[in-house]
């Protein structure tokens, strides 16, 4: 028994003494990978920089300043449709992130120019807005904010209920049981907040055109196009098909596009 | 009664008619058939000596497709018998596509009258004669009148057909100038616009309604399509239920139903349109007993919509966007005061009753007394009376590179104003801050304001472990599941606690019986003064009975404890026992010592025998 015990004990030691320097060489690579990145922004070579916060995000796609380093390269580089999924994305990782929001602001900004500038299409034209996914609620109070009110009320609820039912004077009373039901309510709304967002934002697939696209009616070149969309719009993502992905646009209408053109946002 | 042609009814076919021919007339003769059905229901209505009968048309001049409402009224002597008849004439110029009945018995008159309500569509144009309908009684025949109908080629094809009635946003209702009447008697749609020219990027209230005919429900609606290329659109939400009101159009009543609402922004100059649009649905007449009902197609027509050029003549410079609508500036500052060392905010809103996304962002000239730290920029746009208007906020936080009364210039933002169809200059009103003392030599020596492009640059040093952390936490869990079980604690010590204090007498109760078995083995066995000995049992007796039922025995007489006792429930052998037993204790004090030393633990065993036949017959 104390022999499989050591054999088992020696195993783990030796996995884990193979394991620690693979983790270290990833750190080590991201690290060389990221001072790379910000030399040549800062460099002014702003492709290669938007390609190694691309790499970085790949290993760390849960960091939103890396998210929002990446599509500050990459507006700086001239690809508005990354640099708006990057900002998406690390607004959607980290809600109150203010430069991301600032960037992906002038970024739009930039695009509906661009666009009002340009040649009227034919099609219609959809174009990037404030909240292209209709999330702007749900989305506007992080998780944390939200359930950190939720808390709040949750307790202060049970608090005032506590109280009611200890106190024996009835003007006490009364004013546990209206701040109970204040509190109650207050629970009430942002759990309500933080289960839509969680339906909504959690649930549902969401996704940033790249670059200018017309989106057809069905899965393929030989159907009709509906309208031209302009990177940056946000879309909510369907099923794919060949190569084509199905999506909703900011107006409700389903449409198709090539599967390349939009680039999913990871969900928080 | 038997129903039938009063002259030319055509209920057989001729020899040689072809299989089709024959099928479609076999059809028409199904809806004479229909039609003699219902006489034949009517029959005991009718069945009368005496009577009238009358016959109204509600249309003497219909379009093709429309429907002649017949009411057929007959009322006759409920009393009389007989067997009278009701016959009608040939009406295969009639499809007859509704009918219901009404019957009303007067008993102060003896009478009994049925409407009849028959409900005909033309089968071609031109004078219809609606045939007179007899009334059959014994003593004589009741003839109605014969209606001609004038039957006008409306340009409006049968309900199940494809029509495209004219429609425009504008003029009257059904798009020829100076005609009132609607397009479709029955149901069409129409887009209806605020205004039918505009200025490049002036907004459009534009909105699609669906015009029902009073008296006409609609089922399975489906609009088509709506393709509004050449316009920037902002769909209105819409909610579940449809914004109706109604309209009076060329004397009929109409149900408006909105269907969609947009606001639009032309793109490009021209003559883009609103498109026409399709919807697919049910009609149906509104009846007590169902109507009847059709499939029908209708359409919206295009609106044109001309969008004039923004002129060239007298743009100021720097128009951009195009910024079209009306354009408000305001700039304030936090603190008009402050020291050298300190901050002041600059905030500029700028408002616009258009699409904000086209009023170029307010960038800020080169301040060269101040150093300036981009600071945010919030942009909403808001949806209110079908018009498009939008906010933007931008901050600035300012520290300034001297002292003294220092000046923010005049902000602008040229834009077309549509309504006065001319270019104007929005802005804000110069601004001062006074700043006491000089600002120390490093921010002095900072380069003043030039802050390039507006894009923030990146983040220098990022930790790439640093993850958002946007998941609720192990307290969140704790917190929801954690205050309701501390309350249900709370809650169920509390309950606790009462139900203690109140089974605490009964409990006591309970130990009585042992501690006064207990005392009573201890003086058997312990006690060497046999009279002190008695003195306890006695007094261990009396504690035992006031313990055990919480009331005063000691100094009461016998008879009082003994109805003291059998008030409790104590049966009287047991409360003799118990007498029996304190007499005892009270003789054997007073005893000689040697009596007394002897008798001393058989009294302790049966007082202790006493308490057990207590306890038996008292129970817990």
């Amino acid at each position: 028994m104390r022999r499989r015990v050591g054999v088992i004990l020696v195993g783990l030691w030796l996995a884990l003494c193979a394991l620690g320097p693979a983790a270290a060489d990833e750190a080590g690579g991201l690290a060389a990978t990221l001072d790379q990145a910000r030399e040549a922004f800062w460099k002014g070579d702003f492709a290669a920089a938007s390609a190694g916060y691309g790499r970085a995000v790949e290993q760390a796609p849960r960091s939103p300043d890396l998210w929002y380093n990446r599509g500050t390269a990459a507006a700086r580089a001239g690809d508005p449709g990354a640099a708006m999924h990057a900002f998406e994305q690390a607004l959607l990782l980290s809600p109150g992130h203010p430069d991301a929001g600032h960037n992906l602001s002038v970024v739009r900004q930039q695009v509906v120019e661009a666009a009002l500038a340009g040649s009227a299409s034919e099609t219609r034209s959809i174009l990037p807005g404030e909240d292209d996914a209709g999330t702007g609620l749900l989305t506007a109070l992080s998780p944390r904010s939200l359930g950190i009110l939720f808390a709040i009320g949750w307790v202060l609820l049970f608090a005032g209920l506590h109280v009611t039912r200890r106190t024996s004077r009835a003007a006490t009373r009364t004013a546990a049981s209206f701040a109970a039901v204040v509190f109650g309510l207050v629970a009430l709304g942002a759990g309500g907040l933080l289960y839509g967002r969680q339906a909504v934002v959690g649930e549902r697939l969401y996704g940033v055109v790249a670059k200018d696209t017309a989106v057809r009616r069905g899965p393929g070149e030989q159907y009709q196009a509906v309208a031209a969309v302009l990177p940056g719009v946000k879309v909510r993502l369907g099923g794919e098909e060949g190569g084509w992905r199905q999506v909703i646009l900011p107006d409700g209408d389903g449409a198709w596009m090539p599967a390349e053109t939009v680039r999913p946002l990871l969900r928080p | 009664m038997t129903p039938r042609p009063a002259s030319g009814g055509r209920l057989g076919a001729p020899a040689g008619i072809p299989r089709d021919r024959w099928s479609r007339l076999g059809a028409r003769a199904g809806w004479l058939g229909a039609l003699a059905a219902l006489l034949v229901l009517l029959l005991p209505a009718m069945a009368a000596a005496k009577g009238t009968l009358s016959v109204r048309a509600d249309k003497k001049a219909i379009e093709f497709g429309d429907t002649v409402t017949l009411t057929v009224r007959a009322t006759v002597d409920d009393s009389a018998g007989g067997q009278p008849e009701l016959a009608v004439g040939d009406l295969d110029a009639w499809n007859l596509v509704g009918q219901s009945q009404q019957t009303r018995i007067d008993g102060f008159r003896g009478t009994r009258s049925t409407t009849l309500t028959l409900d005909l569509q033309p089968k071609r144009t031109g004078s219809i004669v609606i045939p007179p309908f007899t009334l059959k009684l014994p003593d004589g025949d009741v003839k109605s009148q014969p209606i001609v109908v004038v039957v006008a080629d409306g340009g409006v094809a049968e309900p199940n057909t494809r029509a495209t009635p004219p429609q425009t946003g504008s003029g009257a209702p059904d798009g020829t100038p100076g005609v009132e009447g609607p397009p479709d008697e029955v149901v069409f749609l129409r887009w209806e616009v605020d205004r039918d020219t505009v200025w490049l990027g002036q907004q459009i209230d534009a909105r699609l309604y669906v015009y029902i005919r009073e008296g006409i429900g609609l089922r399975d609606f489906k609009l088509g399509e709506i393709d509004l290329a050449g316009f920037w659109n902002e769909r209105h939400d819409q909610s579940r239920r449809r914004r109706s009101s109604t309209a009076q159009i060329g004397g009929l009543r109409f149900e408006r139903q909105e269907l969609t609402h947009y606001t639009l922004f032309p793109l490009r100059a021209g003559s883009p349109a609103l498109p026409g649009v399709s919807a697919d649905m049910v009609v149906r007449r509104m009846r007590a007993f169902g109507g009847p009902r059709s499939r029908v197609e209708r359409f919206a027509a295009e609106v044109p919509i001309t969008v004039k050029a923004l002129p060239t003549a007298g743009r100021p410079a720097g128009f951009a966007g195009p910024a079209v609508g009306q354009v408000k500036l305001t700039a304030s500052l936090d603190q008009r005061r402050i020291d050298a060392s300190q901050g002041v905010t600059l905030t500029v809103v700028t408002r616009v009753d258009g699409l904000v996304q086209n009023v170029p962002a307010i960038d800020l000239p080169t301040l060269p007394d101040f150093k300036v730290f981009p600071a945010g920029d919030d942009t909403r746009s808001d949806r209110r009376g079908g018009k498009m208007s939008g906010v933007r906020r931008q901050t600035w936080l300012l520290r300034p590179n001297r002292g003294g009364r220092l000046k923010l210039p005049q902000l602008e933002i040229p834009y077309f104003d549509p309504a006065a169809g001319r270019y104007s200059v929005a802005r804000s009103p110069t601004l001062t801050v006074q700043v006491d003392g000089e600002p120390g030599v490093e921010a002095a020596a900072e380069q003043p304001t030039d802050r390039g492009p507006a894009l923030r640059d990146i983040r220098a040093e990022v930790d790439p472990a640093v993850e958002a952390d946007v998941g609720l936490g192990a307290w969140f869990w704790g917190v929801l599941f954690g205050a309701p079980l501390l309350f249900g604690l709370g809650w169920g010590a509390e309950r606790f606690r009462a139900r203690r204090d109140a089974t605490a007498g009964s409990r006591a109760a309970r130990t009585a019986a042992r501690d006064a078995r207990i005392a009573l083995e201890r003086i058997a066995h312990h006690t060497d003064d046999a009279r002190a000995g008695y003195s306890a049992v006695a007094r261990a007796i009396v504690d035992y009975l006031e313990t055990r039922f919480d009331a005063p025995f000691n100094g009461l007489t016998r008879d009082a404890m003994a109805a003291a006792l059998g008030a409790r429930g104590v049966g009287a052998p047991t409360i003799d026992a118990l007498l029996e037993e304190l007499d005892a204790c009270d003789f054997a004090r007073f005893a000689p010592a040697a009596d007394a030393a002897s008798g001393l633990a058989s009294a302790a065993k049966r007082a202790a025998d006493a308490v057990d036949a207590v306890e038996r017959e008292v129970g817990r």
